[in-house]
């Protein structure tokens, strides 16, 4: 049984220049490649409750995007009591396609752009996984508040969260569905031709 | 104590373009306006625990950037013990400006998201320079940190039956329990 949708859980940070990044990799994702079939959610709400953001980590599977070694976003879900289906990590990523994050925070540079892209990329093909694959399970979760990590970094959110690296940078989390992982020469062509890249910020209109 | 520095906390939304405008406004004060006194508080680390961004909060006045009615800037603070000196919720203060963000990007600094974010930047500029003005009369408690995980999961719209506050213009509010601002004062601080 596939799923309606899926969620995307960037890490939602503010002062590295990574979030900029993963932010911008939620927006490809939500606005250029699945309109309509994924959901962006943020970690702040899903500690306050804010009704509707709460239930998209627990009614969808949910992508987390952790950006930087901290990972935040792992953590966020493990203090809700939430397992994401899949967690890209952003390092790893960028190791591999070797597109810098940059140095600039309200909008990446041309190289942080195309490791969002990258992101994009790998989210869009797992995502497309659980929302056409028939045999792709997934079940509701319900949150609770997990105060295990919370303020305490000394906590091993990969041994939490049994992760498990599938390929350079996604990783399975334990007790959840396997996904598969398919490059899709479309989704590179769409994102090389559809999603523009930005030089300068001055002057910037959009 | 006297105040030397400010930290700025953004609600760190994602959906909405009042959540952007608070995370540029923060940029703008950080880099541009008063570059050496701003903290930028990152939600998700200090939930996380890591070190700076806990401390930050903790020795630092706080500006609450609230991009919708849910207040997760005011209300993530709240759940860790934490009062914010000032809290701006921005859609109002958008409407109150004449700013109308309903065709601002959430995704690119551009048109009115940014525009904004300047105008709050620029206010918020003028509340931290009154604050850590010399000779200010403002002064900053340090509030002991604490975990409520028992009140997480309890949203209200902008804070209600959980935080009140005294409205210094429409969109700008300070919780009655921080100091009054400067610009309370007689002779004001803009």
């Amino acid at each position: 049984m596939a799923v309606d949708k899926v969620t995307i859980f960037p890490c939602g940070g503010i002062g590295d220049p990574v979030s900029s990044v993963t932010r911008l990799a939620g927006y490809i994702l939500d606005e250029d490649l699945l309109p309509g079939r994924v959901e962006l959610v943020s970690i702040p709400p899903i500690i306050t409750g804010v009704p509707e953001e709460l239930e998209r980590v627990q009614a969808y599977p949910v992508i987390a995007l952790d950006g930087c070694g901290h990972r935040c976003g792992s953590n966020a879900l493990n203090l809700v009591g939430i397992r994401p289906a899949a967690r890209l990590f952003t390092p790893r990523v960028r190791s591999e396609t070797k597109n810098a994050i940059g140095r600039r925070r309200p909008f990446p540079e041309v190289s942080g752009q195309r490791l969002a892209k990258d992101l994009a990329e790998r989210a869009a093909a797992i995502a497309r996984h659980m929302l056409e694959d028939p045999h792709y399970e997934f079940q509701r979760q319900t949150a609770a508040p997990n105060p295990e990590g919370l303020h305490d970094e000394s906590l091993d959110i990969e041994e939490t969260m049994g992760y498990e690296e599938i390929e350079s940078g996604c990783y399975q989390c334990s007790g959840m569905c396997a996904f598969k992982l398919e490059k899709d020469p479309e989704l590179r062509r769409r994102l090389e031709e559809d999603v523009q890249e930005y030089e300068e910020l001055d002057g910037f209109e959009r | 104590m006297a105040v030397r520095r400010i930290c700025m906390h953004a609600c760190g939304g994602i959906t909405r373009v009042g959540a952007t405008v608070a995370r540029l406004a923060t940029y703008v004060v950080a880099e541009e306006l008063i570059p050496e006194k701003t903290l930028i508080s990152c939600a998700p680390a200090f939930l996380r625990g890591v070190e700076e961004d806990v401390l930050m909060v903790v020795k630092s006045p706080s500006f609450a950037l609230d991009g919708c009615e849910w207040s997760c800037g005011s209300n993530l603070l709240y759940l860790a013990g934490i009062t914010p000196a000032v809290r701006f919720h921005l859609p109002e203060y958008a409407e109150a400006q004449g700013f109308d963000l309903s065709g601002g990007s959430r995704r690119f600094p551009s048109g009115v998201t940014k525009e904004f974010s300047r105008f709050v930047a620029e206010r918020v500029s003028g509340i931290a320079g009154g604050m850590m003005k010399k000779g200010s009369p403002y002064t900053f408690e340090r509030p002991e940190l604490l975990k409520q995980p028992d009140k997480w999961f309890r949203s209200a719209p902008n804070m209600e039956g959980i935080m009140e506050f005294v409205q210094i213009e429409p969109g700008i509010y300070r919780p009655v329990s921080m100091p009054p601002l400067p610009e309370e004062s007689v002779d004001g601080g803009r």
